[in-house]
């Protein structure tokens, strides 16, 4: 990491314009840094400059060896996905039958969304989890949030930190189509996500 | 009356058949030793709503058979008879007769006549049978309103519902107090599922567990100080013991799987529950002072939503067979596990009354789902309901 030095272009000369660009990146980089070393608001685990919004080392490790991530009760308003860019990151995943295993199709899926997540430090996410209509209520609720703690812990063995993403479950009450064949209940099967602000 | 006639008259029988063990054949698991005992009812000509629900009380109760009669008939009626009289505007007596020889008289006052027929058969029926009665209960249920779910509350013969939420998002799984006085319930009203407590006189609701993640599946303790609930606070759905005084939290299930819908045993000494640590939900108990669980249900690869009866005798649950879904009855005494024959298409949810006798549970048909209630004595289903989109009814 720069912290206030210039680089030379080879060559031996260098243009206005490109000194002042790097002058000022140099600076952006410079005030970042230093500003991240005075350590944190809470006074708590500072995390490294350029970690916030990432999974800590531990958590990472835990989600990807299948551990229990403790849930996340996220502030803020909850809206639908908005910006074209949204709704193609934050495609609905799938499951099967029964399961809350993470399928290959919804594995490219969720770290599409780690990318998207890992560019945008800010961006919380609410992962809501869904089961189609067999199944008795009760167990269709805690299903249904197997499944979104399956996609959220997924994402947080991929880098991102679990507290800007939270957890819901609707069990069966939400299909997306309210079909009664098999068509229908692989549609119903799912997590979707909304964004938190 | 001959007391003793009488208990053998009502004493059950329990016909344990000898089957191979595992057996999926619906059988009738109870049967009375003794036919139903004929009721004569003179009724009150100016009070049709009382005649009518204090008839299907006495018939709802599954000791009786009730026969209208008129007032000249009790001449020669042989057996049982009541008399019931409206003596002011808002006041009936029943007179109970065995015989010619009158045994009693109960008194009742309410300003409507649906409680005033409750009030009269409760008694009558304690008086004559000396079992536990279900007229003056209530039945609570979450119920689809476009595309929300509200609480509904109403006399167990599916009288008098009226509304207990009105916030237009989905409140389910309600459960009564001991008391019968407020009704816990899971509200995703604020979009993130919390449990709410409501008291159902004053109508005002509190939220009491909203932890990170879910907040689901609370049921009260026998004595109704704690609540036992699924959390997913530490990452996956396990069930906690919260002390509603205190607010002391206690964490009961540890380890993979997901854990709900526990239920209190009568003696608070243990709890069931569902887990699918094994791959799929079966049933388990867990008891509290060991901590220990152990898996009761073996049959097929998913078993949910278990009741405990309030005598303690039985534990019911949703099974379900070859696609469909069935209820099953486990006899605690001696482990066997039975299909409860309950007519047919989809059978879930079952919850025992406080008779310890009768059972609600939903039924669904063509997508439509409604609360029907069962005898497990004689097999008898009755509707409850019949305008569609009921599940998770509790009982009190």
């Amino acid at each position: 990491m720069l912290c206030g030095k210039i680089e030379e272009e080879k060559g031996g000369y260098m243009t206005r314009k490109v000194i002042l660009g790097i002058s000022i990146s140099a600076l952006f980089i410079f005030a970042a840094g230093c500003a991240g070393q005075l350590g944190t608001k809470k006074g708590i685990s500072a995390k490294p400059v350029g970690m916030e919004g990432l999974a800590t080392k531990e958590q990472q490790a835990a989600a990807l060896a299948g551990k229990m991530i403790p849930a996340t009760k996220l502030q803020g308003r909850v809206r639908e996905l908005a910006t074209m860019e949204e709704k193609q990151v934050f495609k609905t995943i799938h499951f099967d039958f029964d399961q809350s295993s993470i399928r290959p199709d919804a594995r490219i899926v969720l770290e599409n969304i780690a990318v998207y997540l890992k560019s945008k430090r800010k961006v919380k996410v609410s992962f809501e989890g869904h089961c189609d209509e067999r199944g008795t209520s009760e167990y269709n609720m805690a299903l249904g949030e197997r499944r979104s703690l399956s996609a959220r812990r997924y994402l947080v063995s991929l880098g991102i930190a679990p507290e800007r993403l939270g957890t819901v479950s609707y069990g069966a009450e939400k299909p997306f189509d309210s079909g009664h064949d098999e068509i229908a209940w692989a549609k119903n099967r799912r997590c979707e996500f909304k964004i938190v602000e | 009356m001959n007391k003793h006639v009488f208990r053998v008259l009502l004493s059950v029988v329990l016909l344990t058949i000898t089957l191979p063990a595992r057996s999926q054949v619906n059988i009738e698991v109870t049967k009375e030793a003794a036919p139903k005992v004929l009721i004569g009812m003179v009724l009150p000509e100016n009070m049709p709503e009382f005649g009518t629900v204090f008839f299907g009380d006495l018939r709802l109760s599954g000791y009786f058979i009730p026969q209208l009669l008129k007032s000249e008939a009790v001449d020669v009626w042989q057996g049982i008879y009541v008399i019931a009289k409206k003596i002011s505007a808002s006041a009936v007596e029943v007179r109970v007769f065995s015989s010619g020889k009158e045994l009693t008289s109960i008194k009742a006052t309410s300003s409507d006549e649906r409680t005033l027929a409750h009030k009269v058969s409760d008694e009558v029926i304690r008086l004559l049978t000396h079992q536990p009665s279900i007229a003056l209960t209530r039945i609570v249920a979450s119920r689809k309103v476009g595309k929300a779910r509200e609480l509904v509350l109403m006399d167990y013969d599916g009288g008098r519902v009226f509304p207990l939420t009105r916030d237009k998002s989905l409140n389910r799984y309600p459960r009564l107090s001991p008391d019968g006085r407020s009704v816990s319930y899971t509200s995703h009203v604020n979009y993130w599922p919390v449990v709410y407590r409501q008291e159902i006189l004053s109508g005002i609701r509190k939220k009491i567990v909203s932890y990170p993640g879910l907040n689901s599946a609370a049921s009260f303790s026998p004595n109704g100080d704690r609540i036992v609930l699924s959390l997913s606070k530490d990452g996956n759905p396990e069930i906690y013991l919260l002390n509603l005084k205190s607010g002391e939290l206690t964490r009961l299930t540890m380890g993979e799987g997901a854990d709900t819908s526990p239920i209190f045993f009568p003696d608070g000494k243990s709890l069931t529950f569902v887990s699918d640590r094994t791959g799929s939900p079966q049933i388990y108990r867990l008891d509290l002072t060991t901590g220990q669980s152990k898996r009761i249900t073996f049959e097929g690869s998913y078993n949910t939503s278990p009741d405990v009866s309030p005598d303690g005798r039985f534990l019911v649950y949703t099974s379900r067979i070859a696609g469909q879904f069935e209820i099953r009855i486990i006899f605690l005494e001696t482990g066997q596990d039975f299909i409860l024959e309950a007519g047919p298409d989809n059978k879930e949810d079952p919850v025992f009354a406080p008779d310890s006798r009768h059972l609600v549970f939903v039924y669904t048909r063509n997508y439509e789902s409604n609360l029907k209630m069962l005898d497990i004595f004689t097999g008898e289903l009755f509707n409850i309901t019949s305008n569609g989109g009921y599940s998770t009814p509790d009982w009190r």
